[in-house]
Formats: structure tokens, C-alpha cells, sequence
């Protein structure tokens, strides 16, 4: 549904819950157990606001409220939710209206008594502008609505909406240090190029990525880190096994299926061969919450879906599998890896585009690999995928980045004067960084040593997710299509259609990304 | 999306504990590696096979230890794939449970599982393996009118970028 605005301009708003009495929450509200948390709490905190009869005093709010609560027999507020911003605004009984000036009170009396409603307070500092309800207590929350749409469409109207208690957010944005040069760059280190990133905090001015899923299929994920803990996705059924993930390595009946937490370690324990390092870094630049150390969408949600155990081995069937196991969850999907071309995986991925996202499809972000110029790999080279190569800090090609007509478009990462400071698993001892100050800090909790394109890869996933949740109703081919326009051209080497074997389309701008999000229909 | 069978590297299936019978068993001109999956080895000819058909019937005429065996299948990188033993079938509509058992009786499967995602695609396995060759068995899948795709299904190597 929606709403007008000032200039008559609509402003779709998702019920969320139409009764919050009669508990009879919709599937947006079944599917995300934050949802109904969120909603809860703002019916609450609303309640001091949703004032019964007139002539109240402020010494009597809560009083006048918890009697609303207590009749069993009226219908409770409504909950929706502001369809781009994900802003939650409740509605119990009214609306508010602004005449313009030259309008008569007898015509303003009339049109309120057309509308069934009645005058319940005139604001002391603008005469104009009423607060109305039906006498008769048979309309309220979402249908107020149409009251409202068919009030502000009337001559002499200068805007009428129901009566909000709305959900502000103050946002502290993430401070961005040198080591993240990718998303802000300072040029801190002498060689850099000022502002050669991906445009963080522009974008973050419009959103962190809230209401989004990333899936980091990899070889798990520490969900446990301070700084990914928060993130973590959890299936919206409190009951089913797979709470934060599945581990697709082992059989489906194996204990350790619905952990996708690492597990694979051998010494030395700070080497990718033979150990689960490598999914936790590639979650945290995808969507940390780290207030020094951020993801690109900090506030995005991660699902964590394991398909390798170290250097194993994997059954194509399920790494497959757990293609379509993300796409059913998660709106983004993120493949820091190369493999021989599968026809299940290949599958998949066109799967992937009928089974997330309900018929949308889930955007699906590969590696490009690290192969020093080599053709792309797969399954980055598949026509599914969205295929992910690397830049460095000096505007130059990654040196080890995979080249070919395949490639979408480049992320910062490694290669140049600097790499990538991320997450590193948390686990005494273990990891990248095993508690040294030059490795990232003495916590161990960091690293400063990540890249290839296997950090650009969630670093492009991560601003997909920021796209997405300005603007949910984007395809899988139209996201492409957008990061693809909002690149920034650097290096050489594009053709007509501005397209370069080695950059693909450009050097990822979150910012222009997320504007032409909102800009669309 | 190909799959094609080596005419170099076959896999071999056989209880652990027979690989030095195995070993013993096997034909002039062929290296073995043993994998290090238990009971698993890696076969490799020392020359190009003209028939990996023909070489696989040999082959298991050699290798009476052996459970069953398979050529190894390259991508369209050649890139290597190890069989696991199952086949895929990717039908056009989701079929139903009796017509997943006539389509396994005519073609001598055993039902392994559906796919938890897909009603169409069910995972197969020939019932007398030893005596299937892989490729083949794909091939004649890929005729049934019903059936819109079918491949081997495998093990590979991933490289964390």
C-alpha cells in the first residue's frame, strides 16, 4: 500500500502486522523473528501516544494507554514498515490532515464529516493542520489508509496521513581506518590513490544494508567472532535444525551438518592449506559490524553455508546443493572459489534465479581467481553468475587477477600497496593472524593481510545487499545491470560498449550504486 | 557442460586392505596412486587410451579385487572430476514415486535420493556398478524423452581465491 507525501508523491509502505491484538502477523513477520521483535517493541514504546479520549492530560499517558491495551474488544495498532528505508511506523486511530489556509472551517467540518471522522484536536502551533478519528471506533490502523489517500487528493488539502508513532534511527556510521582503505582511501600510504575505493561512506548516508541476508559459501564462518556474532543470519523457524547455517561438506544425518562454523585446522595454523581460514574474512568485509573494522554492509545479515572442509575434496552435488540452499534464504550469495565446471553447480546457478528471492533471484558473486591474467574461472564464468576481479589501491589490475569477456566488474583488494584488513577467525591460535600486532593486532581477532578476488568478491556481494535494500524489487539481472552502469572506469581498455577484458565494466561505486537504486521505479 | 571420460586416468573403488592385490593385478603400462580417500585409487596410463571403453573392460578384467571403476571426466577445461558412483537425472516434470521405480527397473538403478530442492533432479546409482560404465549408462540417460539433463555425479578439486 501507500501513502502520499508532501508533494503527492507516493510512499509504499509492506503491512507488517494489521492487528497487533489480534496477532495475526504477516509472512514478512513469520519469515524474520527481528521483524516481530522490532515491532513489538515500537508498539510499545507507541502506546504513550495513542491517546483514547480528549482532553488528556501528559500525566496521564501511560494511564490512557495501558487501558487501551487492557479492552479486549478493540482492535491494536498497525505496523508497517516504510518499504525503502525498512523504517517501522504504527497506526492506531488517526489521521492528520493540513488545510491550506483559504479553506473555511465550514468546509474543512464537512469534509471531515464526509470522511466519517471527527475532530479530536487542532495543533496549537499550526491552525491548520487537525487530528482526526471516526467517533464510532470502527476504522483504524491500515485502514486509515485509503481515508487518508482519499483526504489528501481533496482540493484545499495540503497533505493528510494517518496519525504515525514512527521508528527514527540514529546511526553512528562506521569509522573507516586505513587498513579499510577499499572502502574510504586516504591515501594514507605514499602510491595510493586518494578516494581509489569503493565509496563507502556515501553510501552508507542511504543505508548499511539492513533487511538483507548475505551467504558466504566457503569453509565456514566463525559466527561466534564479536564482530560477525551480531550479523549472523538465524532461520526465521525457530525450529528447524539449520538455526545459523548448514555445513553441505558432511552427509545431511552427520552431527555436525547444522554447524557452519570452521572446523578443519592443522598446524601451521595461520596457512589456507589445511585449515578453515577463509570464510571468516570474506564474511567480514561483506558485513562486519565492527565499528572500526566494518563491512561494507555492516548491517546486513550473514548466513554462513559450508561446502569445503580445508582443501578436501567436495561432492559437486553439494556444493550445488548449497547454491540453492542460500538462494532459498539469502538475497545475495557470495563464492570466494574456483572449481572444474560442474554441471550440478551449473545448474544450480541457474536455479538459483527461480528459487531466491521468490522468482527475484539471489544475485550469485564469483571469483573471478587468482590465476595472474589466467581465463576466468568457474563458476565466475558461468552466464548465471556475476563474475568478480580485483583493483588495488593504485587504480591498477590486481596482478593475479583472472582476465576474460566474462568479468563484470572489479572490487578493491589486494595487490598494490596495501591489503585488506577484515575478520579473522576467532579462535585461540588459529587463523591468519595468530595474535601479533604487524599480523592485525595482538587480539587475533583481524587481519590485515587478505585480498585476491576473493575479497572483492563480498566486497561486491556486500553492495549488492546495500542495493537491495533500497530497492527489494530488483532482479538478479537487474542488479547486475546497475552495478554494472555505476562503475567507475579505471585502467584501460574498454571498448564501445565500455566494457574492458580486465575490469569488466569498472571499479565498483557503492555510492552512484545505491543512488540509482532509489532512483528507480 | 560436458563430461568426458579420460583416455588417460581411471578411479578405482575396492575394499581397503586389497590394494596390494590390486597393485599386483594391474596391467603393463598403468601407474596407480592411492587417493586419500580409503579404498580409492587413482589409475593413470602411462599411455593415451584409443578407447577408454575398451580400456575399462580391460581393466576390470584385470582388477577382480576391485568394486567398480571409472574413467575419470574432464570439463570443457580439462579439468579433472572424480565419479562417485551416482548418476543425476535432471527430469522435465517432477516425476512420481512410481514413475521414478519403472524408469530405475528399465534402467537397472537404484533410487539414491531426490533432490531436497528440485523435484525434477534425482540422484541415482546403477545397480550392478561394477559391471556399468559410467559414461555410457549418461549417455543413454540423456535419450529418455522425460529426461531434460543427466551427468555423473563427482568429487573436485575448489581453490579458495
Amino acid at each position: 500500500m501507500q501513502i502520499l507525501g508532501l508533494r503527492r508523491e507516493p510512499i509504499e509502505l509492506d503491512l507488517v502486522m494489521e492487528n497487533t491484538r489480534a496477532a495475526t502477523p504477516s509472512r514478512a513477520i513469520l519469515e524474520s523473528p527481528d521483524l516481530l521483535d522490532a515491532a513489538r517493541a515500537i508498539v510499545h514504546a507507541s502506546r504513550a501516544f495513542f491517546i483514547d479520549d480528549p482532553g488528556h492530560s501528559h500525566g496521564s499517558l501511560l494511564g490512557r494507554a495501558a487501558s487501551i491495551a487492557n479492552r479486549s474488544n478493540e482492535p491494536g495498532p498497525a505496523v508497517l514498515r516504510e518499504s525503502k528505508t525498512g523504517l517501522l511506523r504504527t497506526v492506531h486511530r488517526e489521521i492528520v490532515i493540513r488545510f491550506e489556509s483559504r479553506i473555511g472551517d465550514r468546509r474543512r467540518r464537512r469534509m471531515v464529516k464526509d470522511a466519517g471522522l471527527e475532530v479530536r484536536r487542532v495543533n496549537r502551533l499550526i491552525p491548520d493542520q487537525w487530528v482526526l478519528a471516526d467517533p464510532a471506533r470502527r476504522t483504524f490502523g491500515a485502514d486509515l489508509v485509503p481515508v487518508a489517500n482519499r483526504l489528501a487528493e481533496s482540493d484545499g488539502v495540503v497533505f493528510a496521513t494517518p496519525n504515525f508513532v514512527s521508528e527514527y534511527i540514529r546511526v553512528a556510521l562506521p569509522r573507516i581506518g586505513a587498513g579499510q582503505w577499499h572502502l574510504a582511501n586516504a591515501a594514507a600510504l605514499p602510491g595510493q590513490v586518494l578516494d581509489e575505493d569503493v565509496r563507502a561512506k556515501g553510501a552508507w548516508k542511504r543505508t548499511l544494508g539492513a533487511g538483507t541476508i548475505i551467504a558466504i559459501l566457503d569453509d565456514g564462518v566463525d559466527l561466534e567472532h564479536p564482530h560477525l556474532r551480531s550479523r549472523r543470519w538465524r532461520n526465521p523457524n525457530p525450529q528447524a535444525p539449520d538455526q545459523f547455517g548448514r555445513d553441505f561438506f558432511v552427509p545431511d544425518d552427520h552431527p555436525d551438518h547444522y554447524d557452519p562454523r570452521p572446523k578443519k585446522f592443522r598446524h601451521p595454523f595461520d596457512l589456507l592449506a589445511g585449515n578453515d581460514i577463509h570464510g571468516t574474512p570474506c564474511a567480514g568485509v561483506a558485513a562486519a559490524a565492527g565499528y572500526r573494522v566494518p563491512g561494507i554492509a555492516p548491517r546486513a545479515r550473514i548466513m554462513a553455508v559450508k561446502i569445503f572442509h580445508a582443501d578436501a575434496l567436495a561432492a559437486d552435488e553439494r556444493v550445488a546443493d548449497a547454491i540453492r540452499y542460500a538462494a532459498k534464504h539469502a538475497d545475495v550469495i557470495s563464492c570466494s572459489w574456483t572449481g572444474g565446471n560442474s554441471p550440478d553447480v551449473e545448474q544450480a546457478l541457474i536455479d538459483a534465479g527461480s528459487i531466491g528471492r521468490s522468482g527475484r533471484g539471489s544475485p550469485i558473486f564469483c571469483a573471478t581467481g587468482n590465476g595472474g591474467g589466467a581465463p576466468v574461472g568457474f563458476p565466475a564464468r558461468a552466464p548465471e553468475s556475476i563474475a568478480v576481479g580485483a583493483s588495488t589501491d593504485e587504480a591498477l589490475l590486481a596482478h593475479y587477477s583472472n582476465v576474460g569477456p566474462q568479468v563484470d566488474f572489479v572490487a578493491p583488494s589486494s595487490g598494490g600497496l596495501a591489503s585488506i584488513t577484515t575478520t579473522d577467525v576467532s579462535y585461540p591460535a588459529r587463523g591468519f593472524n595468530l595474535g601479533t600486532d604487524p599480523s592485525g593486532g595482538r587480539s587475533g581477532l583481524h587481519t590485515n593481510s587478505f585480498g585476491g578476488t576473493s575479497s572483492a568478491t563480498p566486497l561486491a556481494a556486500g553492495i549488492a545487499a546495500l542495493v537491495l535494500s533500497v530497492a527489494p524489487g530488483l532482479d538478479r539481472e537487474a542488479v547486475r545491470g546497475l552495478l554494472r552502469e555505476t562503475c567507475d572506469q579505471i585502467g584501460a581498455g574498454y571498448d564501445a560498449a565500455g566494457r574492458s577484458q580486465e575490469f569488466g565494466f569498472g571499479r565498483l561505486n557503492a555510492d552512484r550504486a545505491v543512488a540509482a537504486a532509489l532512483a528507480t521505479p | 557442460m560436458s563430461q568426458l571420460p579420460s583416455a588417460r586416468q581411471f578411479l578405482v573403488h575396492a575394499e581397503p586392505g586389497t590394494l596390494d592385490e590390486l597393485a599386483a593385478s594391474l596391467p603393463e603400462g598403468v601407474d596407480m596412486t592411492v587417493l586419500a580417500d580409503e579404498g580409492v585409487i587413482l589409475i593413470e596410463l602411462k599411455s593415451v587410451a584409443a578407447d577408454p571403453h575398451a580400456t575399462w573392460i580391460k581393466l576390470m578384467e584385470s582388477l577382480r579385487d576391485a568394486d567398480w571403476a571409472s574413467p575419470v571426466v574432464l570439463d570443457d577445461s580439462e579439468e579433472a572430476h572424480l565419479p562417485t558412483g551416482d548418476v543425476t537425472v535432471r527430469f522435465r516434470e517432477a516425476p512420481s514415486a512410481t514413475q521414478l521405480k519403472h524408469f530405475a527397473k528399465a534402467h537397472r538403478l537404484e533410487l539414491r535420493r531426490r533432490n531436497e530442492f528440485i523435484d525434477e533432479q534425482v540422484a541415482f546409482r546403477p545397480s550392478d556398478l561394477r559391471g556399468t560404465y559410467l559414461p555410457d549408462l549418461v549417455s543413454r540417460l540423456l535419450t529418455e524423452e522425460g529426461v531434460s539433463k543427466a551427468w555423473l555425479n563427482t568429487k573436485s578439486h575448489y581453490r579458495r581465491e
